[in-house]
This record gives C-alpha cells, sequence and structure tokens, in this order.
C-alpha cells in the first residue's frame, strides 16, 4: 500500500493560473494572527500546496485550492548541460527521481508533497515538521549559517524577520534531489530563499527563490499555497517500508530495451 | 481478478500509505473486505506484471474512495 510518489505525483505546487502580480492583488482586510511578542504566529498544521494535485475524481467540490492570481511558473532556466541532464531524466520517464528512493525531497519541493506540515514558532528558532519523508528543519532566527555545513538533502537554514515576512535562507545542498520535478538537476551551489506570508488569516503563501550559478542562468521562482487546517495532525509517513519500487526500477533498468544506451 | 476466459488471476493493488488513505476516507479492516467487488481504476506497471497503480476504487453501491495519486511523471507544472 506504499506509494512513495515516484513516478507519479511528486507534487509540485506551483500553479499555472495567470494573474497579475502578487501586489496588485494583495488582500489587506484581515488580520494575521499574531504571537505574544508580535510576530505573525505561522504555529499550527497546514495543508501543502501539494495536496492539490491529488484532484478530484467525484466531481464534488475542489479539497484544496491554490491561492488566487500567483504568477505562473516558469520553466527551469537551465544552462545546456543542466537542460541536456534534464532531458536525459525525462527519456527515463523519471524513474531516476530520488524521492522513488525515498530520500527527502529538498527544499523547497518537499513543499509541494501533499503531505501536510506543521509550523512550531519560538522566538529564537522556527521548526518545520514535514509528515513527507520524516523530514524536518530546525531553523535558528538570526544566525549565520555555520562554517561546517555538509552537503545535506535539505540543507542548512536560518531565518529573520522582513516586516511580517518570515525569509528563510537556504544553503548546504548535495546534489542528490531535484528542484521540481523530473530531471531538475541543481549543482551544491544551490541557495533558496524562502518568503512565508499571511494572504489572508488562514492561508500563508511561500515565495522560494531558487539561485544556482552552477545550473540556472538567473534565479527562478515557484510559489506554494499553505492552508491552515485545523483538526489535523502529523501522522507517520513511512516510505521505505515495502517499497517496490526499489526493486521494481533496477528490474526495468537490467530489462528494457528503452533504457539499455542510457 | 476474472480474465475474459473465465479463469482467475491474482493481482496487486498499490496506493496511499496509510497516512493518505484515513483522510480519503479509508477505514482499516472496513473499508475493503474480503469477498467485496470492487472496481479499481489504476495503470499497470510498465515491466508488465499484474501490479497496479491504483488511483480511484468503487465500491459495490457506487460510492468511491481515492485510492492513489494521480498519474504523471512527478513533473508538476512547473517544468513540463
Amino acid at each position: 500500500m506504499k506509494q512513495p510518489f515516484a513516478l507519479v505525483a511528486a507534487g509540485i505546487a506551483a500553479l499555472s493560473l495567470a494573474g497579475p502580480p502578487l501586489a496588485a492583488q494583495q488582500k489587506t482586510d484581515f488580520k494575521i494572527p499574531r504571537t505574544a511578542d508580535g510576530k505573525p504566529d505561522f504555529n499550527g498544521v497546514w495543508t501543502s500546496g501539494g495536496a492539490e494535485r491529488l484532484g478530484d475524481l467525484g466531481g464534488g467540490p475542489p479539497r484544496f485550492t491554490s491561492a488566487p492570481d500567483l504568477p505562473r511558473p516558469e520553466p527551469l532556466p537551465y544552462q545546456p548541460w543542466a537542460e541536456a541532464e534534464r532531458q536525459k531524466y525525462l527519456d527515463r520517464r523519471g524513474i531516476d527521481d530520488p524521492i522513488g528512493r525515498c530520500m527527502m525531497p529538498g527544499v523547497p519541493r518537499t513543499t509541494g508533497m501533499p503531505m501536510p506540515i506543521q509550523f512550531v514558532q519560538a522566538p529564537r528558532q522556527f521548526i518545520i515538521l514535514y509528515e513527507a519523508y520524516h523530514a524536518y528543519r530546525v531553523i535558528p532566527f538570526d544566525a549565520a549559517h555555520p562554517p561546517d555545513v555538509e552537503p545535506s538533502f535539505m540543507g542548512d537554514s536560518v531565518a529573520h524577520w522582513d516586516g511580517d515576512t518570515l525569509v528563510v535562507d537556504v544553503v548546504g545542498f548535495n546534489t542528490q534531489t531535484w528542484i521540481s520535478g523530473v530531471g531538475s538537476v541543481h549543482t551544491d551551489r544551490l541557495h533558496v530563499v524562502e518568503r512565508y506570508r499571511f494572504v489572508d488569516s488562514q492561508t500563508v503563501v511561500m515565495e522560494a527563490t531558487v539561485e544556482d550559478p552552477g545550473a540556472l542562468t538567473r534565479p527562478w521562482k515557484q510559489y506554494f499555497t499553505l492552508r491552515l487546517a485545523p483538526g489535523e495532525r502529523i501522522r507517520e509517513y513511512e516510505c521505505l517500508e515495502n517499497n517496490e519500487d526499489l526493486l521494481r526500477f533496477e528490474t526495468i533498468l537490467k530489462t528494457d530495451p528503452r533504457y539499455q544506451q542510457k | 481478478m476474472k480474465k475474459p476466459d473465465g479463469t482467475l488471476e491474482k493481482w496487486k493493488f498499490e496506493g496511499f500509505p496509510p497516512n493518505m488513505l484515513l483522510r480519503n476516507g479509508w477505514k482499516k479492516d472496513a473499508t475493503l473486505q474480503a469477498g467485496m467487488k470492487v472496481t479499481i481504476f489504476g495503470w499497470q506497471a510498465r515491466d508488465g506484471s499484474n501490479l497496479v497503480h491504483s488511483r480511484q476504487i468503487t465500491f459495490e453501491d457506487g460510492h468511491t474512495v481515492v485510492y492513489g495519486p494521480p498519474a504523471g511523471n512527478g513533473g508538476g507544472r512547473a517544468t513540463q
């Protein structure tokens, strides 16, 4: 009953809705929930944007809708070598997706998974618990990245406030994650800046700015909608148990002539 | 599963993990029980084995439950 979202639904939450720039249509008639120290209060369990891609088969109302009028995502502005890599992985129809092997999806991709996310906010640190892949991030406020950062799947995160926006700066990635979708490779020079802000009292939009001078020609942005989910809680998601894809992919790679020349 | 010639064949249907089935209203030991006749929409494994990526299950009374994630190659919309 396991489905690690390998080939099928690495839910990327970016929207295809065209619309005016965010600044042009921000709601102002709502109150941002605040903690005792006056900061926006992100505490709670949030339905992540990846839920949108689960779709609806029964014709009922959508269970998740993204914030309206988010900018349309653009293709990743890849340097030629990286685009060639991406095409190679697309030709292999995603069989190499690291999350199919239960690796953590990295940043910002984990936010796009269809499982909930919990924010635990304290004055000195901000903790993100992802149901997906047991991923978590413990993010200090107003700290520098440590000097001994080792390349990792989720990178090293530090946070600060920009007015009512929570800004998280992430570096220190390994090269085993994909940015957004099949073959979206990057180098260890990947740098992600996440900006979380309320667009109404129950909804947060996270804007991820992705830079990688080793693979991209310019910064690239992706937007994620998070909706507060009262009554929801983080449950267990174990990707590795009974992950038949591991064996299946290897079998396909060895026996399917389409993959022999790769 | 019954083949056109009437013989029976074993198939395996893969779907969401328990956390996501729960959220779709699937109850352990109650929603699906031995002997039920169900219809499952999904995609067969590329290696041709009797293994299915399940998307939706329909029960005899007509009600449906989302069983697994949609088709796609993990690409989302941003890079396709």
